[in-house]
Protein backbone atom coordinates (compact mmCIF):
# COMPACT_ATOMS: atom_id res chain seq x y z
CA UNK A 1 0.00 0.00 0.00
CA UNK A 2 1.27 3.78 -0.83
CA UNK A 3 1.97 6.32 1.81
CA UNK A 4 -0.98 8.22 0.33
CA UNK A 5 -3.60 5.46 0.45
CA UNK A 6 -2.35 4.70 3.88
CA UNK A 7 -3.16 8.55 4.93
CA UNK A 8 0.43 9.45 5.19
CA UNK A 9 2.42 11.27 2.56
CA UNK A 10 6.59 10.30 3.59
CA UNK A 11 9.33 11.74 2.45
CA UNK A 12 12.80 9.84 3.59
CA UNK A 13 16.08 11.23 3.64
CA UNK A 14 18.63 8.72 3.52
CA UNK A 15 22.84 8.30 3.18
CA UNK A 16 25.86 7.56 5.23
CA UNK A 17 26.67 9.10 8.44
CA UNK A 18 27.49 12.36 8.43
CA UNK A 19 25.79 13.25 4.64
CA UNK A 20 23.28 16.33 6.32
CA UNK A 21 20.55 14.59 6.94
CA UNK A 22 19.53 15.70 10.09
CA UNK A 23 20.35 19.14 8.98
CA UNK A 24 18.62 19.00 6.02
CA UNK A 25 15.37 18.02 8.01
CA UNK A 26 15.69 20.81 10.47
CA UNK A 27 16.53 22.97 7.63
CA UNK A 28 13.07 22.37 6.31
CA UNK A 29 10.11 21.28 9.23
CA UNK A 30 8.41 23.19 10.95
CA UNK A 31 9.17 23.80 14.43
CA UNK A 32 11.87 21.41 16.09
CA UNK A 33 12.74 17.89 14.20
CA UNK A 34 12.54 15.06 16.62
CA UNK A 35 15.92 13.12 16.89
CA UNK A 36 17.07 10.28 18.03
CA UNK A 37 21.27 11.09 18.84
CA UNK A 38 23.47 10.04 20.51
CA UNK A 39 27.17 10.30 21.42
CA UNK A 40 28.91 8.89 17.90
CA UNK A 41 30.88 5.86 18.74
CA UNK A 42 32.35 5.51 15.13
CA UNK A 43 34.78 7.66 14.85
CA UNK A 44 36.68 5.60 12.13
CA UNK A 45 33.72 6.10 10.18
CA UNK A 46 33.03 10.06 10.88
CA UNK A 47 34.67 12.45 12.84
CA UNK A 48 31.18 13.85 14.22
CA UNK A 49 29.78 14.45 17.84
CA UNK A 50 26.71 12.19 17.89
CA UNK A 51 24.96 10.41 15.46
CA UNK A 52 21.41 9.37 14.45
CA UNK A 53 20.60 5.57 16.15
CA UNK A 54 16.87 5.61 15.47
CA UNK A 55 15.43 8.51 13.09
CA UNK A 56 14.99 12.09 12.72
CA UNK A 57 11.34 13.58 12.18
CA UNK A 58 10.04 16.58 10.92
CA UNK A 59 6.56 17.55 9.33
CA UNK A 60 5.28 20.55 6.77
CA UNK A 61 1.24 21.20 7.17
CA UNK A 62 -0.10 22.27 3.90
CA UNK A 63 -3.09 24.89 3.76
CA UNK A 64 -5.74 21.78 3.32
CA UNK A 65 -3.79 20.45 6.99
CA UNK A 66 -2.50 17.16 5.45
CA UNK A 67 0.97 16.04 6.10
CA UNK A 68 4.13 15.85 5.01
CA UNK A 69 6.26 13.46 7.15
CA UNK A 70 10.06 13.86 6.82
CA UNK A 71 11.97 10.91 7.94
CA UNK A 72 15.76 10.66 7.99
CA UNK A 73 17.41 7.61 8.54
CA UNK A 74 20.24 6.42 10.67
CA UNK A 75 23.47 6.65 8.28
CA UNK A 76 24.57 3.60 9.78
CA UNK A 77 24.46 0.06 7.92
CA UNK A 78 24.27 -1.54 11.26
CA UNK A 79 20.76 -0.21 11.17
CA UNK A 80 19.92 -1.01 7.89
CA UNK A 81 16.47 -2.71 9.44
CA UNK A 82 15.64 1.00 9.74
CA UNK A 83 16.04 1.62 6.41
CA UNK A 84 13.13 -0.73 5.48
CA UNK A 85 10.87 0.18 8.40
CA UNK A 86 11.02 4.40 7.40
CA UNK A 87 11.81 3.45 3.90
CA UNK A 88 8.42 1.49 3.68
CA UNK A 89 5.27 3.46 1.95
CA UNK A 90 7.58 6.30 1.56
CA UNK A 91 6.31 8.93 -1.67
CA UNK A 92 9.97 10.04 -2.28
CA UNK A 93 13.27 9.52 -1.06
CA UNK A 94 16.23 11.60 -0.83
CA UNK A 95 19.32 10.13 -0.88
CA UNK A 96 22.49 12.99 0.62
CA UNK A 97 26.56 12.20 -0.23
CA UNK A 98 29.24 13.53 1.23
CA UNK A 99 31.58 13.92 -2.30
CA UNK A 100 35.16 13.85 0.11
CA UNK A 101 33.80 10.85 2.03
CA UNK A 102 35.98 7.78 1.31
CA UNK A 103 33.91 5.74 -0.91
CA UNK A 104 31.09 8.09 -2.03
CA UNK A 105 30.67 6.71 -4.81
CA UNK A 106 29.81 3.30 -3.63
CA UNK A 107 27.98 4.61 -0.91
CA UNK A 108 25.09 5.83 -3.58
CA UNK A 109 25.04 1.97 -4.84
CA UNK A 110 24.22 1.50 -1.13
CA UNK A 111 21.25 3.72 -0.29
CA UNK A 112 20.24 3.34 -4.03
CA UNK A 113 19.98 -0.19 -3.98
CA UNK A 114 18.21 -0.20 -0.64
CA UNK A 115 15.37 2.27 -0.98
CA UNK A 116 14.78 2.01 -4.90
CA UNK A 117 12.03 -1.02 -3.72
CA UNK A 118 10.12 1.28 -1.94
CA UNK A 119 9.82 4.21 -4.19
CA UNK A 120 6.24 3.61 -5.65
CA UNK A 121 6.69 6.76 -8.20
CA UNK A 122 10.37 6.47 -9.30
CA UNK A 123 11.06 9.73 -7.32
CA UNK A 124 14.78 9.53 -6.25
CA UNK A 125 17.06 12.25 -6.05
CA UNK A 126 20.47 12.53 -5.26
CA UNK A 127 21.67 15.70 -3.32
CA UNK A 128 25.46 15.64 -2.97
CA UNK A 129 28.15 18.04 -0.53
CA UNK A 130 31.51 19.30 -0.75
CA UNK A 131 31.99 18.51 -4.17
CA UNK A 132 34.25 21.24 -4.27
CA UNK A 133 36.81 19.45 -1.79
CA UNK A 134 39.69 18.54 -4.07
CA UNK A 135 39.71 15.13 -5.51
CA UNK A 136 35.98 14.21 -4.77
CA UNK A 137 34.64 12.82 -7.05
CA UNK A 138 32.16 15.76 -9.46
CA UNK A 139 28.30 15.28 -9.38
CA UNK A 140 28.87 14.29 -12.91
CA UNK A 141 31.10 10.76 -11.64
CA UNK A 142 27.70 10.03 -9.59
CA UNK A 143 25.31 10.40 -12.07
CA UNK A 144 27.46 8.52 -14.35
CA UNK A 145 27.57 6.13 -11.85
CA UNK A 146 23.27 5.88 -11.73
CA UNK A 147 23.37 6.10 -15.56
CA UNK A 148 25.22 2.66 -16.22
CA UNK A 149 22.15 1.20 -13.67
CA UNK A 150 19.58 2.65 -16.48
CA UNK A 151 18.67 4.70 -13.79
CA UNK A 152 17.78 8.56 -14.39
CA UNK A 153 17.38 10.54 -11.32
CA UNK A 154 18.86 14.42 -10.62
CA UNK A 155 22.20 14.35 -9.21
CA UNK A 156 22.64 17.65 -7.48
CA UNK A 157 25.48 19.71 -5.58
CA UNK A 158 24.44 21.08 -2.52
CA UNK A 159 25.19 22.72 0.99
CA UNK A 160 21.95 21.60 3.17
CA UNK A 161 23.29 23.95 5.40
CA UNK A 162 20.97 25.90 3.11
CA UNK A 163 17.15 25.68 3.57
CA UNK A 164 17.17 26.74 -0.38
CA UNK A 165 19.19 23.54 -1.33
CA UNK A 166 16.95 21.67 0.35
CA UNK A 167 14.05 22.83 -0.47
CA UNK A 168 15.56 22.74 -4.43
CA UNK A 169 16.05 18.93 -3.79
CA UNK A 170 12.25 18.57 -2.58
CA UNK A 171 10.98 20.53 -5.18
CA UNK A 172 12.78 18.49 -7.71
CA UNK A 173 11.13 14.85 -5.98
CA UNK A 174 7.71 16.92 -5.89
CA UNK A 175 8.21 17.99 -9.43
CA UNK A 176 9.26 14.20 -10.93
CA UNK A 177 6.31 13.25 -8.91
CA UNK A 178 3.91 14.84 -10.62
CA UNK A 179 5.47 14.11 -14.06
CA UNK A 180 5.19 10.44 -13.17
CA UNK A 181 1.26 11.14 -12.47
CA UNK A 182 0.32 13.21 -15.51
CA UNK A 183 2.61 11.74 -17.82
CA UNK A 184 4.11 8.49 -16.56
CA UNK A 185 3.50 4.92 -18.28
CA UNK A 186 1.23 2.96 -15.72
CA UNK A 187 2.85 -0.62 -14.75
CA UNK B 1 3.39 42.66 -30.82
CA UNK B 2 7.41 42.71 -31.18
CA UNK B 3 9.16 42.56 -28.21
CA UNK B 4 12.50 45.17 -28.92
CA UNK B 5 15.64 45.13 -26.10
CA UNK B 6 17.03 48.89 -26.02
CA UNK B 7 20.49 49.59 -24.10
CA UNK B 8 21.35 53.48 -23.74
CA UNK B 9 25.02 53.99 -22.84
CA UNK B 10 26.99 57.74 -23.35
CA UNK B 11 24.21 60.02 -22.78
CA UNK B 12 23.83 62.70 -20.25
CA UNK B 13 22.23 62.45 -17.16
CA UNK B 14 19.04 64.47 -18.27
CA UNK B 15 19.35 62.68 -21.91
CA UNK B 16 19.14 59.54 -20.26
CA UNK B 17 16.19 60.62 -17.48
CA UNK B 18 14.46 61.64 -20.57
CA UNK B 19 14.83 58.59 -22.47
CA UNK B 20 13.43 56.34 -19.61
CA UNK B 21 10.66 58.42 -19.06
CA UNK B 22 9.77 58.66 -22.89
CA UNK B 23 9.81 54.72 -22.56
CA UNK B 24 7.50 54.39 -20.07
CA UNK B 25 5.12 56.78 -22.03
CA UNK B 26 5.55 55.72 -25.59
CA UNK B 27 4.46 51.72 -24.07
CA UNK B 28 1.41 50.67 -26.01
CA UNK B 29 1.56 53.09 -28.54
CA UNK B 30 4.68 51.73 -30.35
CA UNK B 31 4.36 49.51 -32.51
CA UNK B 32 6.87 47.04 -30.69
CA UNK B 33 7.00 46.46 -26.89
CA UNK B 34 10.55 48.26 -26.02
CA UNK B 35 12.45 46.68 -23.05
CA UNK B 36 15.34 47.93 -21.43
CA UNK B 37 18.29 45.85 -21.19
CA UNK B 38 22.11 45.30 -20.86
CA UNK B 39 24.42 45.94 -24.40
CA UNK B 40 25.29 42.47 -24.84
CA UNK B 41 20.95 41.51 -24.96
CA UNK B 42 20.02 44.75 -26.32
CA UNK B 43 18.96 44.38 -29.87
CA UNK B 44 18.89 48.47 -30.42
CA UNK B 45 21.62 50.58 -28.85
CA UNK B 46 20.39 53.98 -28.55
CA UNK B 47 23.65 56.51 -27.97
CA UNK B 48 25.20 59.26 -27.77
CA UNK B 49 27.22 60.68 -30.97
CA UNK B 50 29.92 62.08 -28.84
CA UNK B 51 30.40 58.48 -26.96
CA UNK B 52 32.96 55.61 -26.60
CA UNK B 53 34.01 54.82 -30.41
CA UNK B 54 35.24 51.38 -29.25
CA UNK B 55 31.24 50.75 -28.05
CA UNK B 56 30.58 51.99 -31.24
CA UNK B 57 33.41 49.89 -33.17
CA UNK B 58 32.07 46.67 -31.16
CA UNK B 59 27.78 46.94 -31.38
CA UNK B 60 28.79 47.92 -35.24
CA UNK B 61 29.97 44.23 -35.70
CA UNK B 62 26.86 42.88 -34.61
CA UNK B 63 25.01 44.70 -37.24
CA UNK B 64 22.11 45.93 -35.16
CA UNK B 65 20.31 49.46 -35.56
CA UNK B 66 21.81 52.31 -33.83
CA UNK B 67 19.73 55.62 -32.92
CA UNK B 68 21.84 58.48 -32.63
CA UNK B 69 21.35 61.19 -30.12
CA UNK B 70 23.17 64.85 -31.67
CA UNK B 71 23.21 67.65 -29.40
CA UNK B 72 21.99 71.42 -30.61
CA UNK B 73 25.34 71.87 -31.75
CA UNK B 74 26.29 69.21 -34.19
CA UNK B 75 25.83 68.57 -37.81
CA UNK B 76 23.25 65.96 -38.74
CA UNK B 77 25.05 62.69 -39.06
CA UNK B 78 24.46 60.41 -42.04
CA UNK B 79 23.10 58.04 -39.95
CA UNK B 80 19.28 56.25 -40.75
CA UNK B 81 17.89 57.19 -37.60
CA UNK B 82 19.23 59.79 -35.40
CA UNK B 83 17.40 61.93 -32.94
CA UNK B 84 18.47 65.63 -32.07
CA UNK B 85 18.44 66.55 -27.59
CA UNK B 86 16.00 67.79 -26.91
CA UNK B 87 13.45 65.88 -28.54
CA UNK B 88 10.04 65.32 -27.93
CA UNK B 89 7.69 61.90 -27.28
CA UNK B 90 6.56 61.88 -31.24
CA UNK B 91 9.86 61.64 -32.04
CA UNK B 92 11.03 58.98 -30.31
CA UNK B 93 7.71 57.32 -30.90
CA UNK B 94 8.78 57.87 -34.44
CA UNK B 95 12.06 56.83 -34.73
CA UNK B 96 11.50 53.90 -32.45
CA UNK B 97 8.90 52.70 -34.68
CA UNK B 98 11.05 52.91 -37.78
CA UNK B 99 13.59 50.96 -36.05
CA UNK B 100 11.09 48.03 -35.39
CA UNK B 101 9.74 48.35 -38.72
CA UNK B 102 13.71 47.41 -40.25
CA UNK B 103 13.51 44.94 -37.35
CA UNK B 104 10.04 43.58 -38.45
CA UNK B 105 11.05 43.28 -41.94
CA UNK B 106 14.61 41.67 -41.59
CA UNK B 107 13.64 38.84 -39.75
CA UNK B 108 17.72 38.07 -39.70
CA UNK B 109 17.67 40.58 -37.41
CA UNK B 110 15.57 39.10 -35.07
CA UNK B 111 16.32 36.65 -32.03
CA UNK B 112 15.51 34.41 -34.21
CA UNK B 113 18.27 34.93 -36.17
CA UNK B 114 20.00 31.63 -37.21
CA UNK B 115 23.44 33.32 -37.45
CA UNK B 116 22.57 33.62 -33.17
CA UNK B 117 23.50 30.07 -33.58
CA UNK B 118 26.88 30.52 -34.49
CA UNK B 119 28.29 30.43 -31.05
CA UNK B 120 26.33 27.12 -30.23
CA UNK B 121 26.67 25.59 -33.87
CA UNK B 122 30.55 25.60 -33.10
CA UNK B 123 30.09 24.84 -29.42
CA UNK B 124 28.27 21.21 -30.84
CA UNK B 125 30.67 20.48 -33.02
CA UNK B 126 33.86 20.75 -30.31
CA UNK B 127 32.13 19.54 -27.07
CA UNK B 128 33.29 16.21 -27.90
CA UNK B 129 36.65 17.32 -28.18
CA UNK B 130 36.48 19.99 -25.65
CA UNK B 131 38.52 18.00 -23.04
CA UNK B 132 41.36 18.51 -26.02
CA UNK B 133 44.38 20.58 -25.02
CA UNK B 134 43.88 22.99 -28.05
CA UNK B 135 42.40 26.24 -27.26
CA UNK B 136 39.60 27.94 -29.23
CA UNK B 137 38.61 31.65 -28.45
CA UNK B 138 35.61 33.65 -28.99
CA UNK B 139 34.27 37.18 -28.50
CA UNK B 140 31.42 39.24 -26.72
CA UNK B 141 30.27 42.01 -28.75
CA UNK B 142 32.58 44.09 -26.48
CA UNK B 143 35.41 42.24 -27.43
CA UNK B 144 35.61 40.21 -24.27
CA UNK B 145 37.81 37.05 -24.66
CA UNK B 146 35.95 33.46 -23.60
CA UNK B 147 38.44 30.55 -24.47
CA UNK B 148 36.90 26.86 -24.69
CA UNK B 149 39.48 23.92 -24.00
CA UNK B 150 40.81 21.10 -21.17
CA UNK B 151 37.33 20.88 -20.54
CA UNK B 152 36.44 23.88 -19.38
CA UNK B 153 35.73 27.58 -20.33
CA UNK B 154 37.74 30.51 -19.10
CA UNK B 155 36.54 34.24 -19.39
CA UNK B 156 36.35 37.22 -17.29
CA UNK B 157 34.04 36.45 -13.87
CA UNK B 158 32.07 39.72 -14.53
CA UNK B 159 31.73 37.81 -18.71
CA UNK B 160 30.62 34.51 -17.10
CA UNK B 161 28.03 35.81 -14.78
CA UNK B 162 26.46 37.88 -17.53
CA UNK B 163 26.52 34.58 -19.36
CA UNK B 164 24.88 32.47 -16.63
CA UNK B 165 21.75 35.50 -17.03
CA UNK B 166 21.63 34.90 -20.39
CA UNK B 167 22.93 38.43 -21.27
CA UNK B 168 25.58 37.48 -23.66
CA UNK B 169 26.03 36.61 -27.52
CA UNK B 170 28.96 35.46 -28.34
CA UNK B 171 29.94 34.40 -31.98
CA UNK B 172 31.62 31.21 -33.58
CA UNK B 173 34.86 30.12 -31.38
CA UNK B 174 37.71 29.58 -33.66
CA UNK B 175 40.85 27.87 -33.08
CA UNK B 176 43.94 29.75 -31.31
CA UNK B 177 47.38 29.25 -30.78
CA UNK B 178 47.35 30.74 -27.43
CA UNK B 179 46.18 30.17 -24.39
CA UNK B 180 44.03 31.66 -22.06
CA UNK B 181 45.49 34.06 -18.70
CA UNK B 182 46.00 31.63 -16.01
CA UNK B 183 43.91 32.80 -13.11
CA UNK B 184 40.90 33.41 -15.45
CA UNK B 185 37.79 32.12 -13.82
CA UNK B 186 36.94 28.83 -15.43
CA UNK B 187 33.59 26.88 -15.38
CA UNK B 188 32.79 23.42 -16.70
CA UNK B 189 32.44 23.31 -20.63
CA UNK B 190 29.45 21.33 -20.28
CA UNK B 191 28.03 23.78 -17.67
CA UNK B 192 29.15 26.14 -20.64
CA UNK B 193 27.04 24.83 -23.02
CA UNK B 194 23.81 24.70 -21.42
CA UNK B 195 24.02 28.89 -20.78
CA UNK B 196 24.89 29.50 -24.41
CA UNK B 197 21.56 27.28 -25.24
CA UNK B 198 19.45 29.04 -22.98
CA UNK B 199 20.77 32.39 -24.27
CA UNK B 200 20.29 31.26 -27.63
CA UNK B 201 17.28 32.63 -29.99
CA UNK B 202 13.12 31.68 -29.42
CA UNK B 203 13.23 29.24 -32.14
CA UNK B 204 13.95 25.65 -32.24
CA UNK B 205 17.72 25.49 -32.60
CA UNK B 206 18.47 24.10 -36.21
CA UNK B 207 20.15 20.63 -35.46
CA UNK B 208 16.54 19.77 -33.59
CA UNK B 209 13.68 18.55 -35.31
CA UNK B 210 10.10 19.57 -34.76
CA UNK B 211 8.53 15.93 -35.22
CA UNK B 212 11.38 14.32 -33.37
CA UNK B 213 10.67 13.32 -29.98
CA UNK B 214 13.45 13.99 -27.28
CA UNK B 215 13.93 12.95 -24.01
CA UNK B 216 16.29 13.46 -21.21
CA UNK B 217 18.81 10.56 -20.73
CA UNK B 218 20.76 12.63 -17.42
CA UNK B 219 19.01 15.75 -15.13
CA UNK B 220 21.35 18.43 -15.73
CA UNK B 221 23.26 19.33 -12.15
CA UNK B 222 21.12 22.70 -10.87
CA UNK B 223 23.01 23.01 -7.87
CA UNK B 224 25.54 24.43 -9.89
CA UNK B 225 23.72 25.43 -12.68
CA UNK B 226 20.89 27.31 -11.29
CA UNK B 227 16.96 26.39 -11.72
CA UNK B 228 14.07 28.07 -11.84
CA UNK B 229 10.47 26.12 -11.60
CA UNK B 230 10.20 25.77 -15.23
CA UNK B 231 12.95 24.17 -15.76
CA UNK B 232 12.24 21.35 -13.14
CA UNK B 233 9.24 20.85 -14.64
CA UNK B 234 10.76 20.52 -18.01
CA UNK B 235 12.98 18.25 -16.82
CA UNK B 236 10.94 16.24 -14.71
CA UNK B 237 8.49 15.67 -17.97
CA UNK B 238 11.05 14.66 -19.91
CA UNK B 239 12.88 12.45 -18.19
CA UNK B 240 9.77 10.57 -17.47
CA UNK B 241 8.94 9.95 -21.82
CA UNK B 242 10.26 11.43 -24.79
CA UNK B 243 8.56 14.10 -26.33
CA UNK B 244 8.56 16.08 -29.33
CA UNK B 245 8.87 19.96 -29.05
CA UNK B 246 5.18 21.09 -30.06
CA UNK B 247 4.37 18.15 -27.43
CA UNK B 248 6.66 19.55 -24.60
CA UNK B 249 5.22 23.02 -25.24
CA UNK B 250 1.83 22.15 -25.06
CA UNK B 251 1.80 19.53 -22.18
CA UNK B 252 3.57 21.98 -20.07
CA UNK B 253 2.00 25.12 -20.69
CA UNK B 254 5.72 26.93 -20.77
CA UNK B 255 6.09 29.29 -23.44
CA UNK B 256 7.58 27.91 -26.68
CA UNK B 257 10.86 30.50 -26.42
CA UNK B 258 11.55 28.61 -23.07
CA UNK B 259 11.03 25.41 -24.24
CA UNK B 260 12.62 25.52 -27.39
CA UNK B 261 16.15 26.94 -25.47
CA UNK B 262 15.71 23.79 -22.67
CA UNK B 263 15.67 22.25 -25.68
CA UNK B 264 18.91 23.40 -27.10
CA UNK B 265 20.52 23.27 -23.45
CA UNK B 266 20.13 19.97 -22.60
CA UNK B 267 21.21 19.21 -26.23
CA UNK B 268 24.75 21.53 -26.24
CA UNK B 269 25.24 20.23 -22.64
CA UNK B 270 24.78 16.30 -23.96
CA UNK B 271 21.63 15.61 -21.99
CA UNK B 272 18.91 15.21 -24.45
CA UNK B 273 19.04 11.83 -27.00
CA UNK B 274 16.28 11.40 -29.50
CA UNK B 275 13.57 8.83 -28.71
CA UNK B 276 14.75 5.15 -29.27
CA UNK B 277 18.40 5.75 -29.24
CA UNK B 278 18.73 4.69 -25.89
CA UNK B 279 17.08 2.00 -23.64
CA UNK B 280 14.14 3.62 -21.18
CA UNK B 281 14.87 4.42 -17.86
CA UNK B 282 14.22 1.65 -15.34
CA UNK B 283 12.72 4.02 -13.16
CA UNK B 284 10.01 4.23 -15.83
CA UNK B 285 6.70 2.12 -15.84
CA UNK B 286 6.05 2.10 -11.98
CA UNK B 287 3.18 3.25 -9.94
CA UNK B 288 -0.08 4.16 -10.99
CA UNK B 289 -2.12 7.22 -10.08
CA UNK B 290 -3.83 6.80 -6.95
CA UNK B 291 -6.65 7.98 -5.19
CA UNK B 292 -5.84 11.17 -3.49
CA UNK B 293 -2.39 11.52 -4.90
CA UNK B 294 -3.46 14.80 -7.72
CA UNK B 295 -5.45 16.43 -4.65
CA UNK B 296 -2.72 16.14 -2.27
CA UNK B 297 0.52 16.41 -5.11
CA UNK B 298 -1.62 19.60 -5.95
CA UNK B 299 -1.57 21.01 -2.01
CA UNK B 300 2.39 20.23 -1.64
CA UNK B 301 3.21 22.11 -4.97
CA UNK B 302 1.53 24.78 -3.93
CA UNK B 303 3.31 24.78 -0.53
CA UNK B 304 6.60 24.90 -2.32
CA UNK B 305 5.65 27.38 -4.64
CA UNK B 306 5.41 25.05 -7.64
CA UNK B 307 2.34 25.53 -10.09
CA UNK B 308 -0.45 23.56 -8.74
Amino acid sequence: MSGVEAGEFKIVFTGPMGAGKTTAIAAISEGEPVRTEVENTDRVAHAKESTTVGFDFGRITLADGSVVRLYGTPGQVRYRFMWDILGRGAAGVIVLLDASAPGALVQLDVFVDAFIPHVAHGALVVGVGRTDVPNAPSTDAFAARLDARGIVAPVLSVDVRRQGDVMMLVRTLVCILGSHTAHGVPA
Amino acid sequence: MQTLKICDVGLQPDTSHAFHSMLKIVAGRSKAAWQVAGIEHADVLFASSEGDGSTFAAWGATGKPVVLVIDDRSSWPPAPFVLRHPFRVMQLLSVLDDVADLLAASPGRERGDPSRWSAAESLRALMPQSGNAAWHVTRTPLGEEVWLGHGLVRAAARTIARLRAGELELAAFHPTGTSPPADAPAIAACDFAWYVGLSGPARLAPWLFADVAYRLRRWPDFGRLGVNTGMLELCAMSTVRAWTPAALVEASGQPAADVHRFLAAASLAGLLVANGSEQAPALLARGRVQSGWDRFLGGLRRHLGLAA
